[in-house]
């Protein structure tokens, strides 16, 4: 079976770098991510997460590699409606005057019919649990309400792969909440790829996590194998999570420690 | 709708730095007069950096592209801040970019700017804000259109006076008019478009931008 | 990146500097002889050898013209005048036009390249206040700094902005009613958000002191050799309008 997203190494360096591709933000990064995988990506800041995501999506074109989405190798500047990017800050996303008509940009830009335009906003507000807001303008919501616009924005592209960066910044802990059950919700159809810093999350919601250190995948593997590796963690300006920590007192709920 | 260094005679460039500094003096001092500048100038500055950004949008305007002007709408958002912000504007472009020229700022910060008050002044005219959405949209037509609208009528104007050539012909005079006169009568009409949906979306997402001045 | 370490031009005091090219600019722009165009054209030469500036740097800040300008410089010759100098296939040369058309140039490019050489070899936050210092109204001079501060996190927003509408697939080529409209709120969403951001500026600025006094006195010291080269545009300016 083909992966749905394969990355071969790839290197990717801004212009103006001194020192060419190999001195490069990444620097022969490769990756497979197989369909219904629910990925975290995590390292340092600077470490090419942002930029990863932009190559990935065709908006920046790898200075070497190639990248294969469900077998078909991507060209420069391609539009893949099947990958959506959601932006570590809503506001990027978020332009228009109203709610509805943010979510109905992307569908109305695949040409759809305007009774299809609308069944997807309907339906891409009603998984993120939003359609109340759908004629709110965009300028009155509050942080973590134009997060979940943003990400109703990107469902309703009917993506196969949806990458998250960063998209737990500036939450508060209910909005977060919100955010995790929504990014465990539809395993089945979605794929993700989640980059946090928000370790917690990434333990929560993904199976598979990959280390990004110097421009390629230092680690792949289970969360909590991989976060519980304190050297390695350390190594790449990390630190282990709280919870997978020994504790002397037993302070978690005990729902939490039965899914550990 | 910059003019590039050189091709204006002497007086012209004078009398447009002269022209130009006196227009500013005087809204500078019409902005002091209205209280203490201090807390309205980063928000002039804020959006004069704003319109720059937007002034590198291109529009598809078979068969080429165009840049947006928007000197009518900043007319419109700035009031008495328009002039001077198109200076700053336009000194930047010139310093940075290369468009429009350093000696020619003063011919080109009239041909902007002096649309950009006037249309800003009877955008407001007698508007209240509660006025109706299809009214708001009308003006904001109208001032697009008609800054840019001035904005060719100066700038046909100043290379008619400014650039001098020894043996002037008629023809070539009658040919440059008409020629300018085509190519930026799609611009006029593009950009009363543009300006009266923006000026629809300030009034649904941020109705008090447009009362700020 | 673009200049070597100091050169003359880079040490030149900045007020002086900026008398200097207003009177260098007024002269040029006063030139009406073809037989001046040496004189105004050495000015750039000589500045870009003591700027220390690469070449490579001046002539790509030449590649985008203006249009207007192509149009003469190129219309010129073949419209305007009588006596003909040359006749390329069906194109005549006329000696009238050629002759505006290089004196065009020629100023053009005199006061273009020594504003771009004199500018480039200051900071431009060091020119604004330079201006401000020389009586530039401290409205403008404020409004100009945070212009400049604020340019590239604005102009960072818009290409955020650009990239998550390409990633939703929005391609703007085509002429059409919904691409202004797009483009209305593109432009619209980034107006309002630097009007809102700056309310926080100005907060900000104002809770570290802004308006509490009249900022502080510039820091610029000039020293004879600041007061001979301008000594020397001076008189190389007054040559040119005197000849």
């Amino acid at each position: 079976m083909t992966a749905l997203l394969e990355i071969n190494d790839l290197c990717f360096a801004y212009p103006d770098t001194p020192g060419g591709p190999d001195r490069g933000i990444l620097t022969g990064l490769t990756l497979q991510i197989q369909a219904g995988e629910r990925v975290g990506l995590i390292g340092p800041n600077g470490a090419g997460k942002t930029t990863l995501f932009l190559v990935t999506c065709g908006i920046l074109p790898p200075s070497r590699g190639q990248i294969r989405f469900r077998g078909r190798e991507l060209t420069k500047n391609s539009f893949i409606p099947e990958i959506a990017l959601v932006l570590q800050k809503p506001d990027d996303q978020l332009f228009c005057p109203s709610v509805w008509e943010d979510v109905a940009f992307g569908p109305q830009n695949l040409g759809l019919s305007a009774q299809d335009v609308a069944s997807r906003v309907n339906e891409a507000l009603q998984s993120v649990g939003a359609a109340a807001l759908a004629q709110r303008p965009i300028h009155h919501l509050s942080e973590g309400e134009k997060r979940i616009v943003a990400i109703a924005g990107a469902l309703a592209m009917h993506p196969a792969l949806v990458i998250y960066d960063e998209p737990s910044t500036g939450l508060d802990i209910r909005s977060r909440r919100r955010l995790i059950s929504l990014l465990q919700q539809n395993r089945k159809q979605k794929t993700s790829l989640i980059a946090s810093h928000d370790l917690e999350l990434i333990l929560e919601v993904c199976d598979r996590v990959l280390l990004l250190g110097q421009g390629r995948i230092v680690a792949d593997g289970q969360p909590a194998v991989i976060m519980a590796d304190e050297p390695l963690m350390q190594a790449h300006g990390q630190e282990k999570p709280h919870s997978l920590i020994p504790h002397r007192n037993q302070h978690h709920s005990p729902r939490r420690q039965r899914n550990k | 709708m910059h003019i590039a260094d050189g091709i204006l005679s002497l007086p012209v460039v004078a009398g447009g730095f002269a022209a130009s500094f006196t227009i500013t003096w005087y809204c500078l001092k019409r902005i002091k007069d209205a209280g203490d500048p201090r807390e309205r100038i980063p928000r002039a500055a804020l959006l004069t950096a704003a319109f720059f950004v937007a002034s590198l949008i291109h529009v598809p305007l078979p068969p080429a592209s165009v840049h947006l002007v928007l000197n009518g709408l900043i007319g419109i958002l700035l009031g008495a801040f328009a002039f001077p912000a198109i200076l700053v504007g336009l000194f930047f472009q010139a310093v940075m970019f290369g468009h429009g020229g350093l000696s020619t700022l003063g011919v080109n910060s009239l041909i902007l700017g002096i649309p950009a008050l006037l249309v800003g002044w009877l955008f407001h005219l007698n508007r209240r804000p509660d006025e109706s959405f299809p009214r708001t949209i009308g003006r904001g037509l109208l001032a697009g259109s008609g800054a840019v609208f001035g904005a060719t009528m100066l700038f046909i104007g100043a290379l008619l006076v400014g650039f001098q050539i020894e043996h002037q012909q008629e023809i070539t005079a009658t040919a440059i008019i008409t020629i300018l006169a085509v190519a930026y009568l799609p611009l006029i009409v593009l950009e009363g478009v543009i300006t009266a949906l923006l000026v629809g979306f300030l009034q649904r997402v941020k109705p008090t931008i447009l009362q700020w001045k | 990146m673009e200049i070597k370490k100091t050169s003359l031009l880079q040490r030149w005091d900045p007020r002086c500097k900026l008398v200097a090219l207003g009177a260098l600019i007024l002269a040029f722009a006063m030139v009406n002889d073809l037989r001046l165009v040496p004189l105004i054209l050495v000015v750039p030469l000589l500045l870009m050898v003591v700027s220390g500036l690469t070449p490579a740097f001046i002539l790509r800040r030449l590649r985008y013209p203006s249009l207007l300008l192509l149009f003469l410089l190129i219309g010129l010759p073949l419209a305007v005048g009588e006596e003909i100098l040359l006749t390329v296939g069906p194109l005549l040369i006329r000696r009238e036009g050629l002759e505006a058309a290089v004196l065009i140039g020629g100023r053009f490019l005199g006061i273009f390249l020594s504003a771009l050489i004199l500018l480039n070899t200051s900071p431009l936050t060091a020119n604004i206040k330079a201006m401000r210092a020389l009586g530039l109204p401290w409205i403008l001079t404020d409004m100009a700094l945070l212009v400049l501060r604020y340019l590239r996190v604005i102009g960072h927003d818009y290409r955020q902005m650009r990239i998550a509408m390409r990633i939703r697939g929005f391609k703007g080529n085509r002429l059409r009613l919904r691409y202004l409209q797009i483009v209305a709120w593109l432009t619209g969403s980034l107006l309002v958000r630097s009007y809102e951001r700056s309310d926080w500026i100005y907060r900000a600025m104002r809770l570290r002191g802004y308006g509490h006094n009249d900022g502080p006195v510039s820091d610029f010291k000039a020293v004879r050799l600041d007061f001979m080269l301008l000594g020397v545009s001076l008189f190389w300016s007054l040559l040119i309008v005197s000849l």
